[in-house]
């Protein structure tokens, strides 16, 4: 996990629309995440089709110093990894465990009865945000368990 | 001359030879032959004489091409190679082999043998005589030398995995000869920099990794030729930071730029000729090029000294980083690969196709250009050099400034960048190229392009609005309006800030957004509004909006001329800051389908910058927030004036009009405003709202914004109007009608808003539908109905209207089948319909109805029904042919005025029924031959017996006017008693039965219709039906066949003469027929046929044709129904067929012992030859004398008789000698040329002697009932002897 330095991660809803995307690097601007983040989706869907099994889709393609990783729920919500590599080897075992940190904070989230699945709006949720921040930054699992938590307003 | 011309070239063949021994080069020669050489004979002597002068081989080194095409061009081509190819492998070999012993020859880099040398390598490149590097190479520089030979050879050889080898040994020789201090040559210095050794070795290091990055993918190694790519890229940039060219200088990005391109050409080639790359796909086997990483480590051992040497802390690859080293899980060789929970993969090396790097090389590119225009900014003279200073102590040198400054960096950008768009666009990511197409966008914008550069974006902006990435669209939109505006598109600048409204961005953006759309709407003189702009008319639902629109109709239903309400509601987007201030306006449209009822809510204040909310209006408002502490504004909209808007309809050519009121329409932020008006449909219909329209009318500009109907019903299927083009998802928002609720409590009232209709997400249609009618509609008829017969039928109507009320009805009697013309017909009076039937109509209009106590006829002015009071109106259906239930279609109109206003509206009620139809007849019938009569009734024409048929003279036959061949001609006669059934529940008076006979017919429908038949009515449909039964059959006239009447029986005929109209006359034949009556009439015909094998085996005879009308008791005799016509069919009469038959002649009785002559006839109607066989078979009652057994041959159209004694024994009926002919039939068959009737000759197996006996037909004379005939004996009836009887 130490070589993981994560810049970005986005969540794509299943009409390729935009639900969160956290920019991590202050190296890059938020629009060129958003861009690699639209892009990835064509990558995604093509990967998806490829292989059917694993949510997680490995790496979707560098461009300049950036990895971008996929990873797509079966409800074909779309969750992205950007990652700022210094030329390591990324064990496939650690970017499934940061998607499944993901996912999982997804799934919290939608479980949140007043949280409209389908809407294409984006992603506001006080609780969610740390969650994908401590992914982002690298850090443990925080908060406690998910049925402590006030639900907040979507 | 060709002798020495030969010696010369052999002479410089040998010498070639020879020079190429030296060299242990292999040397073959090839001589090309031209077409003229081929004639000559001493052309073979000749190539002797060269070859052996020459000293050639004939099998390995010399080659004689003659004269060819292409194909064997080809094929000799590949021989030859093959030929050469051993020994080409075998000189690679020997090659490899010398350089690898010369390169073992050299003296050792690290020894201190030579330090001399070394050192004069060392300082030669060091020191100020660059010129002499040339001369002295050193001993790393020759064994580079000897490595690259090496891999030149074996890639010639072909083993890539060798060459590979070699090269990336070169490769590292090379770079270590970069290094300030080499490694391999302990103390010798690295080569100086912009010499041009330097340069060389800089291109060639290049060039080296170039093909060490191709032997890698023509090995499948994709992964490794990456790692090659990037080390040599890593490696480099460490060297030009160490050589005061780094990634701030231009030059190192020139060349950045260069390498990613030609990896990307190389990668592009590579994939067009086949390479696959791989797909990274976790758990597949990806990551067997690593099987390289050992050997790349390995190298990187010889030169990991140069991250210290250069000083840079760049060089981040080495045996001790985490670079290339797997935690433990190396795989174990090529294609191997690493699996499970350990498996990682470098994302770095993960070979991508070449989009990905021109797109790079693009980046590059652009940053190169950024460094050169800093540089250019530094020392902008092109003729002075660059002086170094404190920021920068090493600039560019003004030889590469100058070579820079020629270079158009954009175009280069856009260059790459196309290249890029056209890999991703062939490897389908759409998505990327949008993407590129942006950044080539941004680049023409640099570039000053704003015209491409706006297209671009305007191409691009679509998917990304579609798929609601704001952030990437807000960037898109402000690029567009710089562009716009660098252009003076004004148009196209307002269009991008409406949109920009309600993009994210902080609040000062919006702000000033928000300000300068205000400012150059309504600044007169703003350098935009230089003259007045065209209208510009903005779709909203194609473009995120600002403000949403919702229309909806209170109710889904409402009466014609009743008042219907419906909301616009316009909502501001983005919560309390979506606008910085309220936006004001000029008018609302809402376009309806009925465009009488458009609607135009005008806000007349003029525009001024600071008053808001001066509150001069006509309307009335009522403002409250909601929960959320949005406000709410609802403004009543109702009461609007009709006001000419000018112009005309386009499509009525009638003035526009449209509903106007004045009200406030400043859109503030987070607010919903209601506008809600009243429409009063005046007809019947769907009324759908087509459009709103919000307009901004300054003095230069004219903006609507649309928010078209079709997308108001397709939001409906969305569960977010924020994002447009989304399909359904979840469930939709209900639709919100807001309602004004006058509270007791306070005085002003409150507002609230209510669902309707229970999720139903718009309203945006409203049916206008007519009142209910409380008219009530009722039928009587006696059912069942004839068929024929002008049927009334009552109908009446009872006003249920609160108010007298004047009714039109109409009547519609439905067709059967659409495909079908009816012949049906519906009258008022069936007296005028019977004297002039054209008049038919299926349907009834405009029927003035009338109450019961009115006389009739009264129609002609309105006449008004009262309350509750009773109309009523007869109609007369007639339906023809089919006997099925017919449907009746009753339908009232009238005008009554609604509670409400004294507006009148019309009201319709409809009312249908079914009425049966059954035929009133049915018909039955016997035919009975009457030969007696037959004969009898030609003997007119003269004596019958006296020639044989076909001798007899062609007669005419003047009633049909056809000529009729005696000989062929078949007379029948027949009685016809026929059993008429009244088959329905209803008692009919019939004054006419009459049976026409279809030749009769045939003359009648072939235009001798005359009236004087008796057929005056109905004969239209009559005609119909006949014409029909002669579609279905061929007429008879057509076989030669007549039926005439002779005689007819009683029958209930006025006679013809008497005119139609003489009802009364007519009266007294007049019969009443009761339910189930069954009536017999005979007739008498005689039925020709000119040709017995042309005519059917059935013919038509006739039809009945029967007057009547249905008899009521209690009706007055004016009011009784006129007679009609029933055509009553009989069935077909069946003719005797064209064969062999035989008559007898019998006297009338015998006696017993008294010998009487029994005369057979045989009779051949038939145009063939017949050969019979006769047997007689003897009877116990009777000898007889006579041939026994015969053949007889009867000749077409013949008879034979044969004459029999006989001799009765016993009294009684006794059965004649059985004459027992049979027709041969395969004496028949092969008759020559004869045209042959197919009925008769049904002989199917060929040799099959098929035996057709002869029937005896009805025989002759009986009238006495002495003899009779059935079907196989002919009996008589024999009187005793002793005569008591006589």
């Amino acid at each position: 996990m130490a070589n993981i330095n994560i810049s970005c991660i986005a969540i794509i809803g299943k009409q390729n629309n935009p639900l969160y995307i956290k920019n991590f690097s202050p190296s890059h601007p938020d629009l060129k995440y958003h861009y690699i983040a639209h892009t990835s989706c064509d990558v995604m869907e093509e990967r998806a089709s490829m292989k059917a099994q694993d949510m997680y889709l490995g790496v979707l393609f560098s461009m300049e110093d950036l990895s971008v990783y996929g990873y797509m729920t079966n409800t074909k919500i779309k969750f992205i990894t950007v990652l700022t590599v210094p030329d390591v080897i990324i064990k496939d075992l650690d970017m499934k465990n940061i998607f499944r940190r993901i996912h999982s904070a997804y799934v919290n989230h939608a479980s949140n009865p007043f949280y409209e699945i389908d809407s294409q709006k984006m992603i506001k949720s006080k609780k969610f945000e740390q969650e994908i921040d401590a992914i982002g930054r690298g850090r443990a699992h925080e908060g406690g368990n998910r049925n402590s938590q006030i639900a907040p307003a979507p | 001359m060709e002798r020495e011309h030969d010696i010369m070239l052999a002479q410089e063949l040998l010498e070639r030879r020879k020079a190429a021994q030296d060299r242990l080069i292999k040397f073959a020669a090839v001589v090309i032959l031209q077409r003229s050489h081929m004639e000559d004979p001493s052309i073979e002597d000749r190539l002797n004489f060269v070859r052996k002068s020459a000293g050639l081989d004939i099998k390995n080194s010399f080659f004689v091409f003659p004269p060819s095409n292409s194909q064997e061009i080809s094929d000799f081509a590949v021989n030859l190679q093959r030929s050469q190819y051993e020994g080409s492998m075998n000189y690679y070999k020997e090659q490899v082999k010398r350089h690898k012993k010369k390169k073992s020859n050299l003296p050792s880099t690290t020894s201190s043998v030579r330090p001399v040398q070394q050192q004069n390598i060392g300082g030669a490149q060091q020191s100020q005589q660059p010129q002499q590097q040339q001369q002295n190479l050193s001993v790393q520089g020759w064994m580079l030398r000897y490595e690259f030979k090496m891999g030149m050879f074996l890639e010639c050889k072909q083993d890539i995995d060798n060459a590979v080898k070699h090269y990336e040994s070169a490769y590292g020789l090379l770079i270590d000869m970069f290094a300030v201090s080499s490694t391999i040559t302990p103390g010798a210095q690295g080569l100086q920099v912009r010499t041009r050794r330097w340069a060389e070795a800089k291109v060639l290091a290049d060039c080296l990794c170039l093909k060490i990055c191709k032997f890698h993918l023509y090995l499948d190694a994709p992964s490794t030729a990456l790692f090659h790519f990037r080390r040599h890229l890593i490696v480099f940039k460490a060297f030009s930071e160490s050589w005061k060219m780094g990634d701030d200088s231009f030059e190192y990005w020139a060349w950045l730029t260069k390498q990613y391109r030609v990896f990307g050409d190389l990668l592009e080639v590579g994939t067009r000729l086949g390479f696959k790359l791989p797909a990274p796909i976790p758990g597949s086997i990806v990551y067997g090029s690593f099987a390289g990483m050992s050997e790349g480590s390995k190298d990187l051992n010889k030169f990991s000294g140069i991250g210290q040497g250069s000083g840079t802390a760049g060089f981040g690859i080495g045996p001790d980083g985490n670079a290339f080293v797997y935690g433990g899980s190396v795989g174990g060789g090529r294609g191997g690969g690493t699996h499970g929970p350990g498996a990682g993969i470098n994302p770095m090396l993960v070979l991508q196709h070449a989009g990905y790097f021109y797109h790079q090389a693009a980046n590059c590119s652009v940053q190169r250009r950024l460094r050169f225009e800093l540089a250019e900014e530094a020392y902008p003279d092109s003729n002075v050099a660059p002086v170094p200073s404190a920021a920068k102590p090493h600039p560019p040198s003004l030889q590469s400034m100058n070579a820079e400054r020629s270079i158009d960096h954009l175009s280069l950008t856009i260059e790459l960048l196309t290249k890029s768009y056209e890999q991703f666009k062939r490897n389908k990511a759409a998505r990327m190229t949008l993407f590129l197409a942006s950044e080539i966008a941004g680049t023409y914008y640099t570039a000053g392009k704003f015209e491409m550069a706006l297209k671009f974006f305007e191409r691009i902006g679509k998917t990304y609005r579609k798929e609601g990435w704001t952030l990437i669209l807000t960037s898109i939109l402000k690029w567009s309006i710089q562009c716009a505006k660098e252009l003076g598109y004004w148009e196209n600048v307002v269009e991008f800030m409406f949109e920009m409204l309600n993009m994210p961005s902080t609040e000062s953006k919006r702000q000033s957004v928000f300000e300068e759309l205000v400012t150059i709407l309504h600044t007169d003189n703003h350098p935009a509004n230089g003259a007045v702009h065209r209208p510009l008319t903005l779709t909203m639902s194609q473009i995120n909006s600002f403000v949403d629109c919702t229309v909806q109709f209170q109710k889904k239903q409402a009466f014609v001329s009743s008042e219907s309400r419906f909301q616009v509601q316009l909502s501001t987007k983005g919560g309390e800051e979506g606008l910085p201030k309220a936006f004001r306006i000029s008018y609302v449209d809402v376009e309806f389908s009925d465009a009488t009822l458009n609607h135009r809510f005008v806000d007349p204040r003029p525009y001024t910058p600071d008053s808001q909310d001066s509150t001069e209006n006509t309307s009335t408002d009522i403002r409250a927030k909601d929960r959320t502490g949005r406000s709410i504004e609802w403004i009543d909209g109702a009461q609007c004036s009709l006001e000419n808007i000018g112009g005309l309809d386009s499509q009525e050519g009638s003035q526009r009009t449209v509903w106007k009121k004045n009200v406030n329409l400043d859109l503030r932020p987070f607010e919903t405003k209601v506008l809600e008006g009243v429409i009063v449909p005046a007809v019947e219909q769907m009324v759908k709202v087509v459009k709103v329209i919000l307009g901004i009318t300054t003095q230069h500009w004219t903006v609507t914004l649309d928010f078209p109907s079709q997308d108001l019903v397709q939001e409906q299927e969305q569960s977010n109007p924020h994002i447009q083009f989304m399909p359904l998802q979840g469930e939709p928002p209900r639709r919100q009608w807001l309602e004004v609720l006058e509270s007791a409590t306070s005085s002003s009232p409150r507002l609230c808003f209510k669902n309707h209709d229970k999720g139903a997400r718009h309203a945006p249609a409203l049916r206008v539908v007519p009142r209910e009618s409380n008219v009530e509609i009722r039928s009587l008829f006696k059912s069942p109905a004839y068929l024929d017969e002008y049927f009334p039928v009552k109908i009446k109507v009872r006003n249920g209207e609160a108010s007298p009320v004047a009714m039109e009805m109409e009547v519609e009697l439905q067709s059967i089948d659409p495909s079908i013309e009816s012949l049906d017909s519906i009258v008022l009076d069936p007296h005028v319909s019977a004297n002039s039937p054209s008049i038919m109509s299926q349907s009834l209009h405009g029927i003035r109805l009338s109450t019961i106590s009115a006389s009739k006829g009264s129609g002609a002015e309105v006449e008004v029904i009262p309350v509750g009071g009773w109309a009523e109106q007869v109609v007369y259906i007639k339906a023809l042919e089919i006997p099925t239930p017919r449907t009746v279609l009753c339908k009232i109109r009238y005008e009554v005025s609604l509670d409400k206003d004294q507006k009148k509206t019309w009201t319709e009620k409809q009312h249908s029924f079914r009425i049966p139809f059954i035929p009133p007849f049915d018909a039955d019938v016997d035919y009975i031959p009457q030969p007696a009569r037959m004969h009898r009734a030609p003997s007119s024409t003269g004596a019958p017996d006296v020639l044989t048929p076909i001798l007899e003279p062609n007669q005419v036959d003047e009633k049909h006017g056809t000529v009729l061949i005696p000989a062929l001609t078949q007379r029948e006669l027949y009685l016809m008693s026929t059993r008429i059934n009244n088959d329905g529940p209803w008692p009919v008076e019939v004054r006419e039965v009459k049976l026409i006979t279809s030749s009769a017919a045939d003359a009648l429908t072939d235009g001798k219709k005359t009236e004087t038949d008796g057929i005056a009515d109905s004969g239209l449909s009559r005609s119909h039906s006949i014409s029909r039964a002669r579609d279905r059959k061929r007429s008879l006239q057509d076989v030669g066949v007549h039926v005439d009447l002779i005689e007819s029986g009683v029958s209930y005929a006025y006679g013809q003469d008497v005119k139609d109209d003489g009802d009364s006359v007519a009266a007294m034949s007049v019969q009443r027929w009761q339910p189930g009556n069954l009536q017999t009439f005979n007739h008498l015909v005689q039925v020709v046929a000119a040709d017995l094998e042309l005519a059917p085996e059935h013919i038509d005879v006739g039809f009945l044709r029967v007057q009547w009308r249905r008899y009521e008791e209690e009706q007055e005799e004016a009011n009784k129904l006129p007679y009609t016509t029933t055509v009553v069919p009989l069935q077909p009469l069946t003719l005797p067929k064209a064969e062999v038959y035989m008559t007898v002649d019998l006297p009338k009785f015998a006696k017993v012992s008294k010998p009487f002559t029994a005369r057979y006839m045989i009779h051949n109607p038939t145009s063939k030859l017949h050969e019979l066989a006769m047997t007689v078979e003897p009877s116990d009652g009777m000898v007889y004398a006579g041939t026994m057994q015969t053949s007889i041959k009867l000749l077409p159209y013949a008879t034979h008789p044969i004459q029999m004694s006989c001799y009765p024994l016993n009294a009684g009926l006794v059965r004649l000698p059985r004459v027992k002919l049979v027709v041969n039939k395969r004496k028949s068959v092969p008759r020559r040329g004869k045209l042959a009737p197919p009925p008769t000759s049904t002989s199917t197996a060929a040799g099959a002697q098929e035996e057709v006996l002869v029937k005896v037909r009805s025989a002759t004379n009986a009238e006495g009932g002495g003899a009779r005939t059935s079907t196989d004996a002919v009996v008589i009836f024999v009187k005793p002897e002793t005569g008591l009887l006589d």
